[in-house]
């Protein structure tokens, strides 16, 4: 049976809409403390809590991460915003590393198998080590490659603290030992991991591929493919489901659909092969697919490498107001960006709250990866609610490069004598 | 003798190598006459626009220069600063060529007024300026951002005349020759 929209058999086409979107009641309110909320004339003051009004029983997400010895990372502590987190910095800084840790660890730590609530330290272990040479991909699946080399041996030390106040992380030698404590963290929601480059194009025969070790992509891969297969719910979509959806299937112009293996896209043309629409449209149509199969719920995790590439910057707009939107409604946010215009208008976000739609407002953070100077192994990491609060800005140093660069034009324009 | 002319809390002082250096807008042909053009088009009212200053170096050619001082009224000059101010610019650069013209066909001696139009002339060097300060540009690199997103604005704008463009300020390095730009005591204040 294939998949299709709203469990009909053939195509759907896309009614004319409207942007008067509903906020859906279950939205999830951010609420300012009383100190913030006489700031808030402020053009420049941070003014989202980090503290949302949960419901005390709704599942953990992520509050921090230690992080020592791992990769670049020699010790550092990451808060974490329980709304949107932005990782930026240059290339090599391990901005994408620090993604597929965190990724790996709500991915493992928080299922619970049969009905215990606890997962034991050797089965957690195993999981652990299995994700980690799945998404790393070190050389043999020696995992201890991903401790941080040093000439003696070492060992890595990764720690995550959840809302619920509960711990879960291992340690890892170089020698490829790992050891967990026991895993009490609780269920924890879904979590999907975007890579860079687009699934659905070659999603056709791609798990089927990946487990005969025939391609060389990383374990990422395989997860969102098989989120992506997730059927679609039946029935009357969900209004919180609609409601995050419908601005990005009116973007690619059509509903995302699944049948015989492969994705199409149907809107009023007609029904498309998904490889056959713009990369851009295909990774929002992969969004749009992790929507509306419920594999994005409140109090779930996106993580998302770079979702600016290859997409043209009304594209990034529509990205940034959806990221924003998903971390409204109680999903948990971690993206990797390069883009001017897309950390810009997240900034903006999180410097005019008041002034943006409701529906748009939560809490962002920033962390700027930067390597330490040559003499110093690894890198160091700033954070703050806006862009302007990071030490290190590659990407604001880059467009102050090229005014530099315009100005030295303009002045060799300007023969003096 | 160096030209120091006072606009927007700050002295321009153009060095002997500006042959012209004036400021237009204070101008007895702009203040008497360009901006008698006016009235109203379809009930919005229209005006002759004047830029700051004109200038013509020796060897670098024409300039036409906008101050634009926001320290201290951030909030006010926001929309402005974001993308207003540079089209205000354009037109006002549109308005002082045209005005240009008109005084180079008139018996104006108050300013060189068919040197400066022959200076407008295909293949000569035509520069625009916008020089602008803000509080927000105390951080340099932020402020090279700015100004940068600010100069592609104004650049398009005045594609049409096939002019060089920039937007520079004080908390940046100044890129025209022979001219030294300071602060006048009180600037980046308020005003009363």
């Amino acid at each position: 049976m294939p998949h299709s929209f709203n469990g009909r058999a053939g195509k759907t086409t896309l009614k004319n809409s409207t942007r008067n979107w509903k906020l859906p009641s279950n939205a999830r309110q951010w609420h300012n403390t009383p100190d913030q909320q006489a700031s808030t004339e402020s053009p420049t003051s941070p003014i989202m809590s980090t503290k949302p009004k949960t419901e005390p029983d709704a599942p953990p997400i992520l509050k921090s991460a230690s992080i020592k010895k791992f990769g670049l990372f020699t010790d550092e502590t990451l808060e974490f915003s329980p709304g949107l987190n932005v990782f930026i910095g240059r290339n090599g800084c391990g901005k994408s590393h620090l993604l597929k840790l965190l990724y790996t660890l709500v991915k493992e730590c928080g299922e619970v198998p049969g009905n215990g609530s606890v997962l034991e330290a050797e089965k957690l272990e195993n999981r652990l080590a299995k994700k980690l040479a799945g998404v790393f991909q070190p050389d043999n699946d020696r995992i201890g490659r991903l401790v941080q080399r040093r000439k003696s041996q070492g060992t890595a030390e990764v720690s995550a603290t959840f809302t619920n106040g509960k711990k879960c992380g291992f340690k890892l030698s170089s020698q490829d030992k790992i050891s967990a404590a026991k895993g009490d963290v609780g269920a924890l929601q879904e979590a999907a991991f975007l890579p860079s480059r687009e699934v659905l194009a070659p999603y056709e025969g791609f798990v089927a591929a990946y487990e005969k070790r025939e391609l060389s992509f990383d374990e990422t891969f395989k997860d969102i493919c098989l989120a992506l297969s997730e059927k679609q719910r039946r029935g009357r979509r969900d209004v919180t489901l609609d409601f995050l959806a419908k601005p990005v299937e009116e973007e690619i112009r059509g509903k995302v659909s699944l049948e015989g293996g492969r994705f199409y896209v149907t809107g009023d043309d007609g029904s498309i092969e998904a490889h056959l629409v713009s990369e851009g449209w295909r990774k929002l149509a992969s969004l749009a697919q992790l929507i509306i199969s419920g594999a994005l719920t409140k109090n779930g995790f996106l993580f998302w490498d770079e979702p600016e590439a290859n997409l043209n910057p009304k594209m990034v707009v529509q990205i940034s107001e959806t990221l924003l939107r998903l971390a409204n409604q109680g999903i948990q946010v971690f993206v990797v960006s390069h883009d001017y215009l897309l950390t810009t208008r997240l900034s903006l976000a999180s410097e005019y709250p008041d002034a943006i739609p409701e529906e748009q407002r939560c809490p962002v953070k920033f962390f700027g990866l930067a390597r330490r100077g040559s003499d110093e192994k690894g890198v160091s990491v700033s954070s703050g609610s806006k862009l302007a609060d990071l030490q290190d800005n590659p990407i604001l140093a880059e467009y102050a490069a090229l005014y530099d660069y315009e100005g030295s034009l303009f002045e060799k324009s300007q023969p003096r004598d | 003798m160096p030209t120091p002319l006072d606009v927007e809390n700050q002295r321009f002082e153009f060095g002997d190598q500006w042959s012209a250096a004036f400021k237009y807008d204070d101008t007895t042909f702009y203040r008497k006459e360009a901006i008698r053009l006016q009235g109203d088009i379809d009930g919005v009212p229209q005006s002759t626009k004047a830029v700051d200053v004109v200038g013509l170096h020796d060897v670098s050619g024409l300039l036409f220069l906008e101050a634009k001082d926001f320290r201290g009224h951030r909030i006010a000059n926001k929309p402005r600063i974001e993308g207003e101010v540079a089209v205000e610019v354009a037109v006002k650069l549109r308005d002082t060529i045209a005005a240009l013209v008109g005084a180079s066909r008139k018996p104006v001696d108050e300013f060189p007024s068919e040197v400066l139009v022959a200076a407008l002339q295909r293949g000569r060097n035509v520069t625009v300026v916008l020089w602008l300060e803000d509080d927000s540009f105390r951080n340099a690199e932020r402020a090279k951002q700015r100004l940068n997103t600010l100069n592609g604005v104004l650049k398009s704008k005045l594609a049409w005349l096939n002019v060089r463009t920039f937007v520079l300020s004080s908390s940046v390095a100044n890129r025209l020759p022979h001219l030294v730009v300071t602060n006048l005591p009180g600037a980046g204040q308020p005003n009363p």
